[in-house]
């Protein structure tokens, strides 16, 4: 069957928050067991170099919404009127458009991530939410203390380390509020998010129409909730560990607070909560089948970040996002995306970003070349005409071998990073006028001034104080700074990512 | 599409303006090439308005009198006077909102 852009009718994008591409067996993890993802990639087509811009969770959903990169405009930050998004665009279209979500930074007040849909459905519960049921009593059985390492929460004396120390036991409280009740897998948040997506589109849908549905599942995000935890068994990827099973470790650095050896453990119940994510994501991917609706619809399947768990190559000494470090465990992301008549199995080299997702999307809708006008009723409509990614169809039917030289990522104003074939390089926004010209023109008018950056406010802002070179070939972790042994190459790729940005600033 | 200006013209040229845009560049800065497809690209949609640039290296006078050291920087101009002077980038979007703000 070849690719006929009239016989794609739908479009199911599935976003797994925290997923971490070489956690995945598709991207080479020969431990992991993630059948029902692995065998998703053989019938698709896999993005080997796929990389968020704008870090984290709010500007990853805010490019792959609007098509436009976010790195030189702004991070953690409501949709504004000015955003144009995939659901304005359909909105007057015989597409109907539903997101079923347990993402809890998307449901911020006035955020607005949900704008434009018909059908919403909020599972509540994550990161973010779980303070919704501060108030709900906790069975007395379940003591946050017994969910974490001791010696990350007290002093030899018994005291409270810091801060961080009550604010890691409360977290976990909350989340033991909300799942106190689990009986089995069914009741975890990825089971929730994939029942309500299958009710979704077994009974709710208008079958007689097209449809484009979101499904966004904050699993595999910690916390580090495996069933493993919830059964009172040993992890299968860690089965002789002895301590307290970690749901949640402190946003600190990992040295002298996270033990290596912890460290260990919470990859290993990160690495079974995505074994159960990969099985029920299974279910979505086997339940299109079972409709009869492969033929007819596009599938993206992709996450927003990985995650830093620990030192080195794990996470250069942080756990969790705590730190606006966009090194590689967090900025390559998997990508596949099924097409209907475009040869699965392939995978592809080139360089794409978050902003790409979406102008494929709508290439393969034929929403690409639309313009923003006004209908014959008088009613404001709105086009693809801002965007600013490429269409990966070319790529994918072997018309082009790349869509662009280079990615880019960072955090908005902190820090920003430019990823080649042969080196990475970290330019770290630390002095003051650096901050607060974001738009990279010395002394611009334009002021960093985002009050919230990340999802918590544990995380600091931290960052080393020179740039960062990396020999993508033979360092692809960056654990080797060569900044100052190729400073040639480091000058030419700092002004490389700055023209980008401005280039960026300007369209 | 811009006339170039400089330290000998740029005060008449402002005064007999009555609707201009004046770019200030630097001949090695890579973002006033942008900032000019900017200009391009709003020219297209606004019949009336004049474009002018001017080398700010090569017209200290200029560049001082119009408060333009940073690069690019943008002189609006109107009925002969400036209106308004900004510094830094805009896509095409902020550049029509603003041009619309100082008029």
């Amino acid at each position: 069957m070849a690719f006929n852009r009239k016989k794609v009718k739908n479009v199911v994008f599935i976003m797994l928050d925290t997923l971490q591409f070489n956690y995945l067996g598709c991207y080479g993890n020969k431990k992991i067991k993630t059948p029902n993802i692995d065998r998703f990639a053989r019938q698709s087509v896999l993005f080997e170099n796929a990389y968020s811009e704008g870090l984290p969770t709010i500007p990853v959903r805010r490019a792959l919404m609007t098509g436009r990169f976010t790195l030189p405009y702004g991070g953690w930050q409501p949709l504004t009127t000015d955003d144009t998004t995939i659901t304005d665009i359909m909105w007057g279209k015989n597409m109907q458009t539903a997101l079923i979500y347990d993402t809890a930074p998307m449901r911020l007040a006035k955020f607005g991530y949900a704008r434009g849909f018909d059908f919403v459905d909020f599972c509540p519960g994550q990161e973010l939410d779980h303070t919704s049921f501060a108030d709900v009593p906790l069975d007395p059985s379940l003591k946050p203390e017994d969910f974490t390492s001791p010696t990350m929460v007290w002093d030899k004396e018994g005291n409270f380390i810091d801060d961080d120390s009550k604010q890691l036991l409360d977290e976990i409280g909350c989340f033991l509020r909300q799942q106190q009740h689990r009986r089995s897998d069914a009741d975890s948040y990825v089971a929730k998010v994939v029942n309500r997506t299958q009710a979704w589109l077994n009974e709710r849908r208008d079958k007689s129409r097209p449809f484009f549905l979101w499904v966004d599942s904050f699993d595999p995000h910690e916390p580090w909730d495996p069933p493993s935890v919830w059964n009172g068994e040993p992890c299968p990827y860690d089965p002789n560990y002895e301590g307290n099973p970690i749901l949640l470790a402190p946003w600190t650095p990992v040295e002298n607070r996270i033990s290596e050896r912890e460290c260990e453990h919470i990859r290993a119940l990160y690495m079974e909560k995505i074994t159960l994510v990969d099985e029920w994501i299974g279910k979505i991917i086997d339940s299109i089948r079972e409709q009869g609706l492969w033929d007819e619809t596009m599938v993206v399947l992709m996450s927003d970040h990985g995650q830093p768990m620990g030192e080195g190559e794990h996470g250069h000494g942080i756990m969790r996002k705590s730190r606006p470090w966009p090194y590689e465990e967090l900025v390559h992301v998997p990508l596949m995306m099924h097409v209907p008549g475009v040869e699965g199995g392939q995978r592809i080299q080139s360089f794409v970003q978050n902003v790409d997702v979406t102008a494929t999307i709508m290439d393969i809708m034929g929403q690409l070349d639309t313009e923003s006008g006004v209908s014959d009723h008088g009613m404001n409509t709105y086009g693809a005409d801002e965007f600013q990614g490429e269409s990966l169809l070319p790529l994918m039917q072997g018309e082009v071998d790349k869509v662009r030289d280079f990615a880019i990522a960072g955090y908005y104003g902190m820090s920003w990073s430019i990823i080649t074939d042969d080196y990475s390089y970290i330019h770290w926004l630390v002095d003051e006028e650096e901050k607060n010209s974001v738009d990279c023109v010395a002394g611009s008018e334009k002021t960093m001034s985002e009050e919230m950056w990340t999802c918590t406010a544990g995380a600091k802002v931290e960052m080393p104080s020179h740039n960062e070179l990396y020999d993508r070939n033979s360092d692809p972790f960056q654990l080797k700074n060569i900044a100052a042994e190729k400073p040639e190459v480091a000058k030419e790729l700092l002004e490389k990512l700055k023209l980008y940005i401005g280039e960026l600033r300007t369209t | 599409m811009f006339t170039t200006i400089d330290d000998s013209t740029y005060k008449n040229t402002i005064a007999d303006t009555k609707d201009g845009i004046l770019i200030c560049f630097k001949k090695q800065c890579p973002h006033c090439k942008n900032m000019e497809k900017v200009l391009e690209k709003f020219a297209k949609k606004n019949d009336g308005v004049t474009f002018y640039k001017l080398d700010s290296e090569e017209n200290p006078e200029a560049r001082d009198e119009l408060s333009a050291e940073r690069a690019p920087t943008l002189v609006f101009i109107k009925e002969g006077a400036i209106s308004a002077t900004k510094a830094g980038l805009m896509n095409p979007k902020e550049m029509t909102a603003y041009y619309r703000s100082v008029q």
